[in-house]
């Protein structure tokens, strides 16, 4: 057994890491979710489970650990979303399903924060999500890859795609 | 220099300023330059779009200080991070090639202050951990584990699965890794996909994993799980089976304590053996205990084809139950489905033989209709060919049969599934060539449409009238497997393309063509079922049409038709394609009567015992057969269908099984003066009605007519429904052997115009071969 199972962070430590993190983690769980509410929830059970972590188990990776967690809590939560309204809901099963026009509605009741990151968030769930991790966290490929347990090759298709797409609904826009 | 052009993912992960060796070896293509730089810019605005858009969003101070408050409480349930050796035997196993995946509800968070009290019915706060090589994170996986275990008394009604994916069911799926398989597995909605699943239990969940446990492997199995519901309400899940990791001296055990679930059992095919099957009580708990597997991972292809058990008809005595009373069925798929087996050399399994299904494979010879009712009875009766003071009595259905050009218009939407399972020669390709002789049959007055579903779902055609053969040619020719199968969707978009073209007074159906790997979830099975119910109260019907094996979930498939008002056929080649959707079309599509039921009355002074033929899973309550509400099988133009009874007339010696007879009961004598052995009562409605007519046809046998004096078609269903009985080793058979089989079928076979009777005596001689072995 770890010796230092029992090594407890005090409370500055967690207080530190959250100050330090919730805005992106927030950020991260909303391009999941596409919404910000929920992302808060999300986020905040994400760090209830950091107060109850062995230190070993996030010691040295503890931004990747906060990414993970942050992204099954999200995914957790629109699986349990989905449960209640399959069938009921087609656009839910077509968000979820990562196909069509997506999440549009949910977007367009955000705050409008530019042109482009609306753009963004009209993007199937997953490449909206892995877009954010990689201009707002810059992220590497590598580093998305680990967090959202994709492979580095699935990352680089996703993303090409949703640059392609984009590019396409950037210009029709810059053309109006 | 490797040139890559704008279609190349690398493309963009050049663009985006990615570091590797394999980037430094490749270059843009000259005329893509543009477009990189375009790509460039992009990627510069989209970083400063999202840099200047840090609004601070942060945690409420409210949110902060429960965080804090929890954090003072941590010191209590740090022994939940104290690890038991055995967690590390997990983990060791895990590294070993197992991947898991522990779901459980997440407790509510915080307790003082319960911020989603969860009614019974979202039982869906599923926390999920992946387990992969990765030690640290199977040991959160158990110790959230142990908190779903030992928080359990808040009173909140909760849902536990263990869902447990092992390293051949990755490889089954095709993906490479277990990375991969988290990645499938989300876009398939991880609690959407039924494989890999081991349990779905609504009621108090206590899962334990006993004392003893050193460690648990899977590997395919099928669960069956039937809800108490007396009208076939199972769900068969797929998923992987429990096996001995020999890890020191430890048993692997897993109790899944279910109380109130009526009937559980689990099957599956352990390696070589064939099946195993453990049941629970009606109120008790049911224990599934893992099979010891000597040699660790099954040698054998997993098998993941699932069935439902039957348990065979036995003799029912007329005193104590003089209606007999059930469902018409004209389903076929349990023949081609043995037939598969047989000719693959291998020994159908029992429960996938659904002996009706079987006799009712062939087409009879039976009168055509006259008068109002849309079909003719024709009932027969021989002494039994495996008990000759015993009576067969046959009751035969026909369907008025329509000319082709007086069909009514369809409205096809077919929905397909491309997932990669379906990319085999005899998936995929096949319904391709079934659907293209399907479009060929179909004129302007009719429409297809073509879903697809998989990762993904769409319209791959566009509701189309059956004149332009070529566009719906080409849709079909261009259908192409990839990706996982996720049903959900799919289904919601066939039901809605076929509600928008409906067709007044026309043929309205939706029809599955899949190997049978319908992945819609496991708790979403019921919403599945209620959709089909409920379109087909709408009239739009649903058929099912199963291709291929390996995964093949024959239970699934039968009761999803069952419950649109469809029917279910499957296909294992192309004469099958050609009988299903050709010579059989019309029949397969135009429902000419809907929710037939017979109930049989038998008259105890002539009949002392009768047993019901197959139609295992039709059998209805007798109050049923007067209750318009109750859902039952559907005829289609020209289809026939045939009911055997093994009868034992008055007079001849029955086994009561040790139940004294009334000593004040007494058969009705001549008194009556009625000689009738039955009266044969049917119930059915107009496809587009909702209340039903009755009609009646009483019957009067001759206990002296022989066997060989009955007619061809007689002799053959008898041959037919031997075979089957012989086949699932029934205590009937009496002194049946496959040569009697064989002779029967052989001299009965009249009016063979597709050569199927005469398969049908070869194939009983390969499965005679078979069982000699």
């Amino acid at each position: 057994m770890g010796k230092r199972t029992n090594d407890v962070r005090d409370w500055d430590e967690v207080h530190q890491a959250i100050l330090s993190h919730q805005t992106a983690l927030i950020r991260y769980a909303s391009s999941i979710l596409g919404e910000r509410e929920g992302a808060k929830d999300v986020v905040q059970e994400v760090f209830l489970k950091l107060c109850k972590q062995p230190w070993r188990d996030v010691e040295g990776h503890l931004v990747n650990w906060l990414f993970r967690v942050t992204r099954n809590q999200a995914l957790d939560l629109l699986r349990k979303e989905k449960r209640m309204s399959l069938f009921e809901n087609p656009e839910t099963m077509e968000r979820l399903a990562g196909v069509g026009e997506s999440s549009g509605q949910d977007a367009r009741t955000q705050e409008r924060v530019g042109s482009l990151l609306e753009l963004v968030g009209q993007l199937p769930g997953k490449e909206r999500e892995l877009v954010t991790l990689k201009f707002q966290q810059g992220l590497s490929y590598k580093e998305i890859s680990e967090v959202t347990g994709m492979t580095v090759g699935n990352v680089g298709y996703v993303l090409h795609h949703a640059l392609k797409e984009l590019k396409t609904r950037w210009s029709a826009a810059e053309s109006v | 220099m490797e040139k890559i052009s704008k279609g190349d993912p690398r493309f963009t992960a050049k663009a985006l300023g990615e570091q590797s060796e394999e980037l430094e070896n490749v270059e843009i293509t000259s005329e893509d330059l543009k477009e990189f730089e375009e790509t460039l810019a992009l990627a510069k605005e989209l970083e400063n779009e999202f840099g200047n858009s840090e609004s601070e969003e942060t945690l409420s101070e409210d949110q902060i200080s429960d965080l804090g408050k929890r954090f003072e409480e941590r010191d209590s349930k740090w022994k939940l991070l104290m690890f038991p050796g055995w967690v590390y035997n997990v983990a060791a196993c895990l590294a070993i090639g197992a991947v898991g995946v522990v779901m459980y509800n997440d407790k509510g968070l915080f307790e003082e202050e319960p911020r989603r009290p969860s009614p019974v019915d979202t039982v869906a706060e599923v926390d999920q951990v992946a387990v992969n090589d990765d030690v640290s994170e199977s040991a959160i996986a158990v110790d959230r584990f142990e908190e779903a275990k030992t928080d359990r008394d808040d009173g909140v009604e909760r849902k536990t699965e263990i869902r447990v994916l092992t390293k051949e069911f990755v490889d089954d799926l095709g993906v490479g890794s277990s990375k991969q398989l988290l990645e499938y597995a989300d876009r398939a909605g991880v609690s959407g996909d039924a494989n890999g699943t081991l349990g779905n239990f609504t009621q108090p969940r206590t899962v334990q994993i006993a004392e003893t446990e050193a460690v648990f492997k899977l590997s395919p199995f099928t669960v069956d799980a039937s809800g108490g519901n007396v009208y076939r309400d199972t769900q068969t899940l797929a998923g992987g089976r429990m096996a001995n990791v020999p890890l020191e001296s430890a048993s692997s055990t897993i109790v899944l304590n279910v109380p109130a679930a009526p009937y559980r059992s689990i099957s599956g095919d352990f390696g070589n053996v064939r099946e195993s099957r453990l049941r629970g009580y009606a109120s008790g708990a049911s224990h599934m205990q893992a099979q010891p597997l000597s040699g660790g991972i099954p040698a054998s292809a997993p098998n993941r084809e699932g069935y439902d058990h039957i348990e065979e008809n036995d003799f029912r005595s007329v005193m104590d139950n003089p209606l007999s009373t059930f469902s018409i069925d004209v389903d076929t798929a349990s023949y081609s489905n043995m037939r598969r087996m047989i000719e693959g050399g291998a020994r159908p399994l029992p429960d996938a033989i659904r002996i009706e299904e079987l006799i009712n494979y062939f087409k009879y010879d039976y009168a055509e209709p006259t008068g109002e009712t849309p079909f003719s009875v024709n009932i027969e009766s021989a002494s039994a060919p495996w008990k000759s003071e015993h009576q067969l009595v046959r009751i035969g259905l026909k369907g008025k049969t329509i000319a082709q050009d007086e069909r009514p218009a369809a409205n096809l939407v077919f929905l397909v599934d491309v997932s990669g399972s379906m990319g085999q020669k005899n998936k995929l390709p096949l319904a391709q060539e079934a659907l293209k002789l399907l479009v060929e049959q179909m004129g302007s007055d009719d429409r297809i449409a073509i879903v697809v579903y998989a990762g993904s779902s769409g319209l791959v055609l566009p509701s189309t009238t059956a004149n332009n053969q070529e566009t719906i040619q080409h849709a079909i020719d261009n259908l192409r497997s990839g990706g996982s199968t996720k049903g959900g969707a799919g289904i919601e978009l066939a039901y809605k393309v076929a509600t928008e073209k409906f067709i007044d007074g026309g043929i309205n159906r939706v029809v599955l063509c899949t190997d049978g790997d319908f992945n819609v979830g496991v708790t979403d099975d019921g919403s599945l079922v209620r959709l089909i119910e409920e379109k087909a109260k709408s009239g739009v019907f649903f058929s099912a049409i199963g291709f291929g094996n390996g995964n093949y979930q024959d239970g699934k498939m039968e009761q999803l038709s069952n419950k649109g008002n469809g029917n279910y056929a499957y296909i294992d080649g192309k004469q099958e394609a050609r009988k299903v959707f050709v010579d059989d079309m019309l029949g397969t599509l135009h429902t000419i009567a809907k929710d037939v039921k017979i109930q049989v009355d038998f008259n105890p002074a002539e009949v002392t015992a009768y047993r019901l033929i197959g139609y295992v899973n039709r059998k209805l309550a007798k109050e049923d057969f007067n209750d318009d509400k109750k859902d039952a099988g559907e005829i289609g133009a020209g289809h026939t269908v045939t009911a055997l009874y093994e009868v034992v007339p008055a007079g001849v010696e029955f086994d009561t099984k040790g139940v004294d007879a009334s000593k004040y009961q007494r058969p009705a004598t001549k008194t009556t003066g009625s000689e009738e052995w039955l009266t044969v009562k049917l119930r059915y409605k107009a496809p587009n009605e909702d209340v039903s007519q009755l009609v009646d046809f009483p019957y009067t046998g001759n206990v002296e007519r022989e066997f060989k004096n009955a007619s061809p078609d007689f002799r053959f269903a008898s041959s037919v429904a031997g075979f089957g009985m012989l086949l699932r080793d029934s205590t009937h058979k009496g002194n049946l052997e496959m040569d009697d089989v064989i002779e029967i079928a052989r001299a009965a076979r009249s009016k063979d115009s597709n050569g199927l009777k005469s398969e049908f005596v070869e194939l009983v001689r390969k499965a005679k071969a078979l069982l000699e072995e």
